[in-house]
C-alpha cells in the first residue's frame, strides 16, 4: 500500500513494448537497473509500468533494440496536478476547504449529555454555558478540569460529570445525587399523638401504650400512644420507649372548587409572523424578520441541523412562528359549569389520594352571579399518627411542641 | 605421515557447494506455483505459457499457464504461475 502511494505521488505510467525482439529489450533495462513492475506478456509484445523519471532515460534503448515503445496511460499526482494547472480556482477551492476543514475543527460542534433522569438537559447546557462551554467554544481554550469542577458547583444535584471532548464533541456524561435516606432515631423516647381530628377505626401498634380504642372520637394532637411503658412488677417501674404505631381514624376533609361563570379567554386567530435564524458556531444570524404583526402571541420554535450521514455539522436554522391571539369573552352554562367542577375534583382525588382510601364525598354546590364554587366534604381513612418527641431529664417529662392544655 | 599439499587442496574444494563452484543456478520451487532462479543473465522468451531464461551454464524454460515475471534483478528472477514442467536446455 505505501509502495503504491509512492508510485502515485511520483507518478507513473503504463507502457507497451511491441517489435522484434521485446525480450533483449526487457534484459537491457535490467542491466541498467530500471525498475518497472507488472509486465504482462501480450500477443505482440508485453505491457508495464515505469515511473515516469525512467521511461524518460529509456528511449535509447529501445531504439538500440529496435521495439517501439509507446505510453498508453499517465497515472501520478504530477500529471493530476498538471491536467488541473490552468483551473486555478479548483486549487484556491481545494486550499480554502482544508483551512476551513482545519478551523472548523477546532471548536466544539455538539454537546451530547447522557445520563440525567431528574435534571433537564437544558439547564446542564446553561451551567456548562457559564461555566465556559457551549457550542462554538475554542477546543484549545477548554479547561476540561475546571469546567466539570465549577459546573458539578452550580448543579447541586449532579454527583459526578465528565467531558470528554472527541473530534468537535464534546460528551458529558452526567450522575445524578442520589438521595439521603432518612434516619429514624429509634432510641429517644417519643409519643404518638393524633394529627388531625376524626374516629379512630384500626389501632396498630407495636410500641408503646396504646390509650385509645376503636371507635374513640380524638381531636388534633391528642395523645394515642404513649411512651410511658409500667413494668410488671408491683413496684412503681416506669420505662421509656420510642414509640411506633399506626393508627387509622376515619378524618373529615374540606375542599372547594369553582368556575367562573363569565371569563375572558384568548382564541388564537389565523395571522402569525415568522422570523429565521441562521445558526453557525454559536452565533445567531438573522434571516427573516417578519414586524408585521403587534400583540399577544405564542411563539413556537424549531430548530433544523444539518446532518448528513449521522455526522452533525455546526450549521442549522431556527425558525420561530408567532401566533396571535384574540381576546374574546365566554359564557358558561350551569351544566358545562358543573362538569367543569367534577373533572376538577376528579383530577384532585386522582393526585391527592392515591390509595383510594376515600370513604365518602358529599358534594354542595353554590352559585353567584360571577362563579359556581362546589364544597367537597370527604370521609377519608388513613393514618394519623404523628410522632412527638419527649425529653427525659431528672424523672421528669417535657414534651417539645406541644400546648401545655394538652392531656398527655 | 603427512599428506602433500596438493590432495589437501582437493579435499577442501570437495566441501565447497556445486553451485559456487562451476557457477551453476540455484532454482527454488515453492511447490508448482512459484519459482525463483538465481544467477540468471536474462529473458529469453516470455509468454504466458512459455519463460526461458538465460544463465552462465544453461537455458532454463518454464512450461505452464498464467506465468508471469513477478519480480527481475539483474541477477534473480521470480516467477509466478501454475508450472507444468521444466526444461534445462544445455
Amino acid at each position: 500500500m505505501i509502495l503504491r502511494i509512492i508510485r502515485w505521488l511520483r507518478g507513473y505510467l503504463l507502457f507497451t513494448v511491441t517489435g522484434r525482439f521485446p525480450e533483449r529489450f526487457i534484459n537491457l533495462l535490467n542491466k541498467n537497473g530500471v525498475r518497472y513492475w507488472n509486465l504482462v506478456p501480450t500477443e505482440k509484445g508485453y505491457t508495464g509500468q515505469m515511473a515516469v523519471r525512467d521511461y524518460l532515460n529509456i528511449r535509447k534503448m529501445a531504439k538500440n533494440c529496435s521495439v517501439l515503445l509507446k505510453c498508453k496511460e499517465k497515472t501520478g499526482l504530477p500529471f493530476f496536478i498538471k491536467k488541473y494547472k490552468p483551473r486555478k480556482g479548483l486549487l484556491i477551492g481545494a486550499v480554502c476547504a482544508i483551512l476551513i476543514m482545519s478551523i472548523l475543527n477546532q471548536f466544539i460542534w455538539v454537546i451530547d449529555i447522557k445520563g440525567t433522569e431528574k435534571i433537564g438537559e437544558e439547564s446542564i447546557r446553561e451551567a456548562l454555558k457559564s461555566v465556559g462551554l457551549q457550542i462554538g467554544t475554542y477546543k484549545g481554550s477548554l479547561n476540561v478540569r475546571s469546567v466539570v469542577r465549577e459546573a458539578t458547583v452550580l448543579l447541586p444535584a449532579v454527583g459526578w460529570m465528565s467531558i470528554n471532548a472527541l473530534n468537535n464533541i464534546a460528551y458529558v456524561e452526567v450522575r445524578e445525587k442520589s438521595k439521603q435516606p432518612k434516619l429514624s432515631d429509634d432510641t429517644s423516647p417519643c409519643n404518638i399523638k393524633a394529627s388531625q381530628d376524626g374516629v379512630i377505626t384500626k389501632t396498630l401498634v407495636s410500641r408503646g401504650t396504646c390509650v385509645v380504642k376503636k371507635g374513640t372520637a380524638v381531636a388534633k394532637n391528642q395523645l394515642l400512644v404513649s411512651a410511658v411503658v409500667e413494668g410488671k412488677t408491683e413496684e412503681i417501674d416506669l420505662n421509656y420507649v420510642h414509640s411506633l404505631a399506626k393508627i387509622y381514624a376515619d378524618v373529615n376533609e374540606e375542599k372547594r372548587f369553582s368556575v367562573k361563570l363569565n371569563s375572558t379567554c384568548l382564541i388564537p386567530n389565523e395571522n402569525y409572523t415568522e422570523k429565521s435564524n441562521l445558526n453557525f458556531l454559536g452565533l445567531s444570524i438573522p434571516v427573516k424578520t417578519d414586524f408585521s404583526q403587534a400583540g399577544v402571541g405564542l411563539s413556537v420554535f424549531k430548530t433544523y441541523r444539518l446532518n448528513p450521514n449521522n455526522v452533525i455539522l455546526p450549521l442549522g436554522t431556527t425558525n420561530q412562528r408567532q401566533y396571535y391571539y384574540n381576546e374574546s369573552s365566554r359564557k358558561i352554562n350551569i351544566k358545562t359549569a358543573k362538569n367543569i367542577l367534577k373533572k376538577k375534583i376528579a383530577t384532585y382525588e386522582c393526585f391527592k389520594y392515591k390509595n383510594n382510601n376515600v370513604k365518602s364525598r358529599k358534594i354542595i354546590y353554590s352559585k353567584t352571579p360571577e362563579k359556581l364554587s362546589a364544597k367537597v366534604i370527604y370521609v377519608i381513612n388513613k393514618n394519623i399518627a404523628l410522632p412527638q418527641k419527649i425529653q427525659v431529664d431528672n424523672e421528669q417529662i417535657d414534651e417539645t411542641g406541644v400546648d401545655e392544655n394538652n392531656n398527655d | 605421515m603427512k599428506k602433500p599439499a596438493k590432495e589437501k587442496n582437493k579435499s577442501v574444494i570437495g566441501k565447497l557447494p556445486v553451485d559456487f563452484m562451476y557457477n551453476l543456478p540455484v532454482i527454488e520451487f515453492t511447490a508448482n506455483r512459484q519459482v525463483t532462479v538465481e544467477g540468471s543473465t536474462g529473458v529469453l522468451q516470455y509468454e504466458k505459457e512459455v519463460i526461458r531464461i538465460n544463465t552462465n551454464s544453461m537455458v532454463i524454460a518454464f512450461n505452464g499457464r498464467n506465468l508471469t515475471l513477478k519480480c527481475i534483478s539483474p541477477t534473480a528472477i521470480v516467477i509466478d504461475g501454475f508450472i507444468t514442467s521444466t526444461e534445462f536446455i544445455t
